[in-house]
């Protein structure tokens, strides 16, 4: 008989845990590095946005990125 | 010296517990295995907060009366100093934070973190999407041109359509028999208060549940966490079939 698939997903949740409990890293610095730097990123680009959106366009005619 | 300096932590701690709680959220193990397509949600996270932000110092100077709404706006965007940036990054934050929202849930359904037990934050996160689309909507009426006016009057008869409830739908979004004062009020009421509002609650129940539940390896992963180990100590192979029982022992 195979495992029913609630007992399974359970198995494998437990597993997930140890896993990461053993063998993975710390979420400081490591992770929130990545985070980081991708929200920078983000607030760059959006600002970058708002630049272009703004300088592009001259009063009466819309810029590069609309009205 | 030390003590003087870490008095105040140790004052908050003993009556918080928050200096430990944060300790703990810090140097909590993630799989060794994420990669940036996991910093999505921050990304997200950083383009709400940037809305949050931009949206408080725009309120202070937009005037949710059809009389002045425009410009109030055209006041912002031209006189007020650095006021273009502001209404710049909220007009175009608007849309990186829906991409960024659509690009998180990519992530999330090929990575099958949908899947038990994380099957609650996806609702939660597809409550979110829908709270993000609500937010875009009423803000789009908010400078109140012939584009927001028009688009919201679209908006509103799409609305109308809906089988049910959308002639009510569609009443309780105007405000009236047409788009006017009622329904700018409406719209900012909704777009200031009650929208964001379900937005940072929803947001911190999400991120109660991925603190809770962890993060997901990437199915690519020979070493993904929680994979079946084989004899010798390695990972079963990449692709397993639920359906596929195995044999009678």
């Amino acid at each position: 008989m195979g495992t029913p698939l609630k007992d399974r997903n359970r198995a494998e949740f437990k597993r997930y845990k140890e896993d990461v409990e053993s063998e993975g890293k710390s979420f400081f610095p490591y992770a929130i590095l990545h985070d980081s730097v991708m929200s920078l990123v983000v607030v760059a680009v959006i600002i970058a946005l708002a630049c272009i959106w703004y300088f592009t366009a001259d009063g009466t005619e819309a810029g590069l990125l609309g009205p | 010296m030390e003590a003087v300096a870490l008095y105040p932590l140790d004052w908050v701690e003993e009556r918080s517990g928050l200096v430990g709680y944060t300790k703990w959220f810090l140097f909590r193990k993630v799989p060794h295995d994420i990669s940036w397509a996991q910093t999505l949600g921050a990304a997200a996270l950083t383009a709400f907060l940037s809305q949050a932000i931009t949206g408080v110092v725009l309120a202070m100077y937009y005037k949710p009366d059809p009389n002045a709404a425009y410009g109030s706006v055209v006041n912002i965007t031209e006189e007020l100093t650095l006021g273009w940036l502001v209404r710049g990054m909220h007009k175009w934050g608007a849309s990186v934070f829906i991409i960024l929202l659509f690009f998180h849930m990519a992530r999330t359904f090929l990575f099958g973190a949908y899947k038990y037990p994380r099957e609650l934050n996806w609702v939660i996160g597809v409550l979110l999407l829908v709270s993000g689309m609500l937010e875009g909507f009423t803000g789009y009426l908010l400078p109140w041109d012939q584009t927001a006016y028009w688009a919201t009057a679209v908006g509103i008869n799409l609305n109308a359509t809906a089988p049910f409830l959308g002639p009510f739908l569609a009443q309780f979004l105007q405000g009236g028999l047409y788009i006017g004062p009622d329904t700018l009020a409406k719209f900012y009421a909704l777009h200031m208060l009650l929208i964001p509002g379900a937005i940072f609650a929803l947001i911190g129940l999400h991120l109660y549940l991925v603190v809770r539940l962890g993060v997901t390896s990437p199915p690519w992963s020979a070493t993904a966490a929680g994979r079946e180990r084989v004899d010798g100590g390695g990972r079963e192979g990449l692709i397993r079939d639920p359906a596929v029982q195995e044999e009678p022992s």
